[in-house]
């Protein structure tokens, strides 16, 4: 056990769970509303949660260095941000991301329908095996310069790139920092992904591909015909060339072993015995020393304000962990089901869905994990369901607003950015909203379905008791 | 852009994508290999430079070294004595001895003789000396300058004699400007004189004092935040696409061994401080036109670099 008591033991135990709940929504309001920067909200929310705690005697058996354990007990999420960041940045370097990325673009000779497909294959490949905010960066900046080279409006390909970047976190453990979180604490096998996430990853982004062909289809059509003839724009983009990005093609094919063997460490790290931290960090460490990194460079690119961020919150959500909140949260949820695994899900799913829409996924997966925990520690036939149904939640509720996921606001922002262009949240949520309802339909269909078959594997965590 | 990190991160990710997205075409020009080779000497301390760099330079194009000793005032005895050294120090290279030349200007000689015995690429020292503050524009000989200024075909110039010279050939250095039409040419020739076991390395410069200057005269504001290092080397990855493209394409044809890098700073010090430091042999695009500025810049790298200089 983390903390000392998963209870408070002071009297009335109501009040340190109404002030730790308090400090705990301000600062989740705080960072939804971006009145603060979200590193700085997270330390100060901690900071507060801390005295909180010291004040009310929750940390009882080791004082202040409780601290210490609960960011501690999530070291390897902060081991395998740093590693796979400084990885992601020295690979970047070589050219091999956006090398895969002209050559598929040239597959598809300017065509925009055809384009738009691959716009959206790509978005799938680069946050799968990158995570969400360097994949989506990277198809952003790939859409901008081919939509300008060919005369094309860039948001239709945009749009895209934000939603069907958050199906692809869900492919596999590695594909997205929620994802990772969730099946860290559960202790997810690497292969129940395939099972219990993959599929539903490339379901809820064929879904996304084609209600966007649908909205968005008739538009591509016609800026091509605007863009000029057909033929000429083919011959553009068969003059792109791929090489000219490549600094040194030994760094390069290095690149692209280091990338492809942390990707087999990430699937085989449990098999192993070592954590994914460990994978991220030999990987990172591999692309420093065989992929000509620039340690200076790679370091300082990591996300250090991401990393705050997440101290931040694992010391209030441990804190609040310590009140007996979330235990008290948990027991709630499981009266409001009445019993029943199919509204619990249909409950979790729901709620998880419509709060990452307006709060980060992160503090929405870091404070979920805590509460199913002993829902699931009672319930072990659930367990599956429920963080499976979280994962898909998480990753997917992002989709319907335009602050709802990394991979929006990176889109967003460079559509305005390079085109002075706003996407207002009536018309994202038109999009989005409407690709949700029809993925929340799938997700919890499938997972329902999946319980109520006992067609999910057990977990093994739960399972152990 | 530039005005946050998401901003610069996507600047830096666009860079590259324009970069395979702006490049054209380009065909480097197939070199045929010189027969001669004029080599010219001076009796200075560099002849043994000289006959080191001509010997590797003959050996690689399979070319015969036609041997001119630019020194004026010699008597025939004297003169043979010096050529027949020379040809010592090129045991096993063809050699060819050029007929005296009456000139009285040494550079004069050079140019007279590489007409006559008919070759395509010259070999010929340019004193190097350290103390430049005092020696200025003189730092590299009048007669290099001279030649420079008047050649047609390549010239190595053999600077500081240094040890292991030969490996130089081992390890080519090419500056490249974006927007210089002899770029594909002295990619080619380097190319063609170190061949496919080289190590390569190419290199562009960003300049950002030059750039302010060139927009103050043109009269364009240039926006500070926009002249970031990262961003100057982020639009030149963009703008020089198609010679990257051309240079790999070369590499991989021919499976050689091609680095390129993006530099920050002030073009000739960068240059010369990369080469000298590095021991390559320096390959410089020199433009035709001797009244411009890249002619300037390139003969102050000239000046500033101790390695010896591939000018074509």
């Amino acid at each position: 056990m983390l903390l000392s008591s998963e209870s408070s033991a002071f009297d009335p135990a109501w009040l340190p769970m109404a002030v730790l709940g308090v400090i705990m929504l301000i600062t989740y309001l705080f960072i939804a509303f971006e009145k603060l920067h979200k590193s700085v909200c997270a330390i100060v929310g901690a900071i507060a949660a801390v005295v909180a705690a010291m004040a009310f005697g929750l940390f009882k058996t080791h004082g202040y260095h409780e601290v210490h354990e609960i960011i501690g007990h999530d070291l390897n999420i902060l081991g395998v941000i740093i590693g796979t960041s400084i990885l992601v940045d020295t690979v970047g370097g070589s050219g091999l991301f956006h090398f895969i990325g002209i050559r598929v673009v040239k597959m598809t000779g300017g065509e925009p329908r055809k384009l738009f497909l691959f716009v959206c294959i790509l978005t799938f490949l680069f946050v799968s095996l990158l995570t969400l905010a360097p994949g989506s960066l990277l198809m952003a900046s790939l859409v901008l310069v081919i939509c300008r080279t060919l005369g094309y409006h860039p948001k239709p390909y945009l749009i895209a790139v934000a939603i069907v970047a958050n199906s692809a976190a869900l492919t596999t453990f590695s594909s997205g920092i929620a994802t990772l979180m969730i099946g860290t604490a559960a202790e997810i096998p690497y292969f129940q992904f395939f099972i219990g996430s993959t599929p539903l990853a490339f379901a809820t982004g064929a879904v996304a591909f084609l209600l966007l062909v649908k909205l968005y289809g008739k538009k591509l059509l016609e800026d091509a015909s605007k863009a000029g003839d057909p033929v000429a724009l083919k011959q553009k983009v068969a003059g792109f060339d791929e090489w000219a990005m490549v600094k040194d093609r030994r760094v390069f094919r290095r690149s692209a072993g280091v990338l492809g063997a942390t990707v087999v460490g990430f699937a085989t790290a449990q098999a192993l015995h070592v954590g994914l931290d460990f994978v991220a960090m030999a990987g990172g460490m591999a692309a420093l020393l065989f992929c000509a990194g620039d340690p200076e460079q790679a370091i300082k690119k990591v996300k250090w304000p991401v990393i705050l961020f997440f101290v931040g919150l694992f010391v209030i959500i441990g804190a609040v962990k310590a009140t007996g909140l979330l235990a008290v949260t948990a027991d709630a949820l499981v009266s409001l089901g009445g019993g029943s695994g199919t509204v619990l899900v249909l409950i979790i799913g729901g709620f998880v869905m419509l709060t990452s829409g307006f709060v980060d996924n992160i503090p929405v997966a870091a404070t979920m994990i805590p509460v199913l925990d002993p829902i699931a520690k009672a319930n072990p036939g659930m367990a599956a369901a429920l963080f499976w149904v979280l994962i898909s939640a998480a990753n997917l509720g992002g989709n319907s607003t335009p602050i709802g996921s990394v991979s929006s606001v990176i889109a967003l922002h460079a559509l305005e950015a390079d085109r002075g262009e706003k996407v207002g949240w009536g018309e994202y949520m038109k999009a989005g909203g409407l690709i949700l309802a029809v993925q929340a339909v799938f997700v919890l269909g499938y997972v329902l379905l999946m319980m109520n078959l006992g067609w999910f594997p057990d977990l093994p965590k739960y399972v152990k008791g | 852009m530039s005005n946050t990190p998401l901003d610069d991160d996507l600047h830096e990710a666009m860079s590259r994508f324009k970069a395979a997205a702006q490049a054209q075409p380009i065909e480097l020009p197939k070199i045929e290999p010189p027969a001669k080779v004029l080599v010219a000497f001076d009796q200075s301390n560099q002849d043994d430079a000289v006959a080191v760099a001509a010997r590797e330079v003959c050996t690689r194009f399979g070319a015969t070294a036609v041997l001119a000793l630019a020194s004026p005032g010699l008597d025939i005895e004297t003169r043979r004595k010096h050529l027949e050294a020379m040809q010592a120090k090129l045991a096993g290279v063809s050699c060819e001895i050029s007929p005296p030349q009456d000139d009285e200007d040494p550079a004069d000689r050079i140019l007279d003789a590489q007409q006559a015995a008919g070759a395509k690429f010259l070999v010929l020292p340019a004193p190097y000396l350290e103390n430049l503050d005092k020696l200025g524009r003189d730092s590299v000989g009048s007669t290099a300058e001279r030649v420079l200024a008047r050649a047609t075909t390549p010239i190595l110039f053999v600077r500081e004699p240094r040890e292991g010279m030969a490996g130089c050939f081992g390890k080519p250095l090419t500056k490249l400007h974006v927007r210089q039409p002899e770029a594909a040419d002295a990619l080619a020739v380097g190319f063609a004189l170190c061949g496919t076991a080289a190590q390569f390395r190419v290199l562009f410069v960003v300049d950002a004092a030059a750039m302010t200057e060139a927009a103050a005269l043109l009269g364009h504001e240039v926006d500070p935040a926009k002249l970031t290092d990262q961003a100057l080397l982020d639009d030149a990855q963009a703008a020089a696409g198609s010679l990257v493209a051309a240079a790999q394409h070369w590499a991989s044809d021919h499976k050689a061994a091609l680095k390129v890098d993006f530099k920050i700073g002030s073009d000739p010090d960068v240059t010369a401080r990369e080469a000298n430091d590095g021991g390559h042999l320096l390959v410089l695009p020199c433009p035709a036109d001797r009244n411009s500025s890249a002619y300037s810049r390139a003969l102050t790298v000239l000046r500033l670099s101790s390695v010896p200089v591939l000018m074509v």
